[in-house]
């Protein structure tokens, strides 16, 4: 540790010296600049050998140069962590167009500050104080100066930002720019354009603070007149240009903030829906989440041409007869079918002989030509008709004679038809 | 009598629930050349022809409002979300990235992380094979144009997922203004 954190005497640093060094050191002044808040001595070194020509100077020179031209500076008594002096800094910002924003806060320090001067320019005028007025007016310079350097200070802190966020395509969440482009815009350019809008508080600040100067003036209180009149002739100009100037910045904000506005809700909106995607049904999910389309069920359009060969089919069309059914059976007629029409046609048939005793020797007796399944088939026909009042009599059994064979059965009678549902109620 | 041209291919095309961009030529410039001719011709039909903003063209019903989007959606919405979201994770332009850039299939995020294939399983796609298939099936509905190379890029009907996400976004943060005062009024100042 050769002389850290030791106060050193301060010796006189001439400009040429301090300005050769600065020019042989450029990337190295830059990266200390750049770097947040305070440096150790090692980061120091380290940043010596990354950044300066090591052959053409020893490292350890280079660091002797950095304390003795107060490039460098220790953050305290003793202490071996440092910053660059503001002055450095200030110049390393001018020259690489780079600067903080002015927070509305400041802003409104300097318009109290011009407050409180132009009230002890008044006091001073009435009291014919000259003295008194002098050092206000003096200070007023001084904070016009300043506020003017502020103002243009921010409009480059934007400028820098919107540059880098161009330039810039690393991996910084959209959500991230966005919110610093937000609070360049919420917190500085959108309250400091309140502060100096022509009807705002620096605005009313001005006007008096110029109506005191101009009485200072003209009741001779002060003799200086020319500072005076320079005060008078920043004050138009600050009214002039702190309006332009922060305009200026939200033109340049403004479509990136737009921009990231829209990115950041888009990004917002995809991670709140694959989100849900797990927590609701799969249909529920597509019912809120997803783009609907249309799938027309019309197949195709009704073009004129289309139209036109309908109706012309349409007119054109001959007339055709409907067609017959023959329902007469013949010997084409298929097998099932006439077995279907004798089935149908059982119940009329029986409705005319009623009563009848005995069901099965009805059945087989008047037709002799079918078969024991045909008999069977047309018994059931029988039994299950609704309008038929069906008896079993539970007797001794009976053999009837089909075509192909012996039915053994007791006596099935039936003696009326059963009353219709109709007549029933 | 009608003499709107290409009438039958773009009947076709937008009844199957696809969109007309810039990449149909011809039909694209028919409908641009005569928007509310179609749209008058297509309205008996009960079908609203839209024009986005952003020049494109689709069949838009109102009973399409009622009923929910088919569910064969769901797997080409979760695929565009997480691209979308990666994309932001990554700090880029999301509409000028998605919309100008040409992506492989092998370079996608969706079978990269735990939490994508999750999302991707859910909708029934878990491989290399259901994205290609998913892909294409998106090119059918004129959402991207696929290669055979396995490489695709957006097209501009992606808008409007993009409008969808900003809807989702507002729709949460009007949520969350409507809950804000309802805590405020639980909370008694006298009492503190």
């Amino acid at each position: 540790m050769p002389d850290a954190g030791k106060r050193r005497t301060p010796m006189q640093i001439t400009p040429k010296r301090f300005f050769d060094f600065c020019g042989s050191h450029v990337p190295l002044l830059h990266a200390i600049a750049m770097r947040p808040g305070d440096v150790s001595e090692a980061q120091v070194r380290q940043m010596i050998r990354t950044f300066s020509d090591t052959t053409a100077e020893q490292p350890e020179t280079t660091w002797q140069r950095l304390l003795e031209l107060q490039v460098i500076v220790p953050l305290e008594e003793g202490s071996s962590h440092y910053v660059m002096s503001q002055p450095l800094l200030q110049l390393l910002n001018f020259l690489y167009n780079d600067a903080l924003p002015t927070s509305p806060e400041i802003i409104q320090g300097y318009i109290a500050a011009l407050e409180s001067a132009r009230k002890r320019i008044a006091i001073g005028v009435e009291a014919a104080d000259p003295l008194s007025v002098a050092m206000a007016t003096n200070e007023v310079d001084h904070t016009l100066r300043r506020m003017q350097d502020d103002l243009d200070a921010t409009h480059r802190a934007v400028l820098a930002e919107v540059a880098r966020y161009k330039a810039d395509r690393s991996s910084v969440s959209v959500r991230e720019r966005y919110l610093r482009i937000l609070s360049l815009m919420d917190q500085y350019v959108h309250p400091l354009v309140e502060i100096v809008r022509v009807d705002g508080l620096l605005d009313s600040t001005l006007i008096e603070t110029d109506l005191v100067l101009r009485a200072a003036r003209e009741q001779g209180v002060y003799v200086e007149l020319n500072m005076v009149q320079r005060n008078e002739r920043q004050i138009r100009v600050l009214r002039r240009r702190a309006i332009h100037t922060l305009n200026e910045s939200r033109k340049e904000l403004q479509p990136l903030y737009d921009v990231l506005r829209r990115s950041s809700a888009i990004a917002h909106g995809a991670t709140l829906a694959l989100g849900r995607l797990r927590q609701m049904k799969l249909e529920d999910w597509v019912a809120n989440y997803v783009t609907p389309t249309t799938n027309a069920r019309v197949e195709c359009p009704p073009t004129d041409e289309v139209l036109r060969r309908i109706i012309d089919e349409v007119i054109s069309h001959p007339p055709i007869a409907p067609p017959l059914l023959n329902t007469s059976e013949d010997a084409e007629t298929p097998p099932d079918y006439v077995r279907l029409l004798w089935l149908n046609e059982l119940p009329e048939r029986l409705n005319e002989e009623l009563p009848v005793k005995d069901l099965t020797a009805w059945l087989t007796g008047n037709f002799p030509e079918k078969g024991t399944a045909d008999a069977l088939l047309g018994l059931s026909r029988l039994l299950f008709d609704p309008k038929l009042a069906v008896d079993f009599k539970h007797g001794k059994t009976k053999h009837y004679r089909t075509r192909d064979g012996i039915l053994e059965a007791a006596t099935i009678s039936i003696t009326k038809t059963s009353p219709s549902p109709a007549k029933a109620k | 009598m009608n003499t709107l041209p290409q009438l039958k291919d773009i009947f076709d095309k937008l009844r199957q629930g696809a969109y007309i961009t810039h990449e149909q030529g011809t039909m694209h410039a028919a409908l641009a050349e005569n928007y509310e001719g179609y749209k008058e011709y297509f309205e008996p039909l009960g079908l609203n022809l839209i024009r986005h903003p952003r020049d494109f063209f689709y069949f838009h019903t109102e009973t399409a409002e009622g009923t929910p989007p088919a569910a064969s959606l769901a797997p080409m919405a979760v695929f565009c979300f997480i691209l979308i979201e990666a994309a932001s994770n990554e700090g880029r332009p999301i509409e000028e990235y998605l919309l100008t850039e040409r992506f492989t299939l092998a370079g996608l995020p969706h079978l990269k992380s735990d939490r994508y294939k999750a999302h991707m399983r859910a909708v029934e796609v878990d491989d290399e094979a259901g994205l290609r298939k998913l892909l294409k099936s998106m090119a059918t509905k004129g959402w991207a144009e696929y290669n055979n190379d396995d490489t695709f890029r957006f097209l501009r009907p992606l808008h409007r997922l993009f409008d969808k996400c900003q809807e989702i976004s507002a729709a949460a943060e009007q949520e969350a203004r409507e809950v804000l005062p309802s805590i405020s009024k639980d909370f008694d100042p006298e009492m503190n």
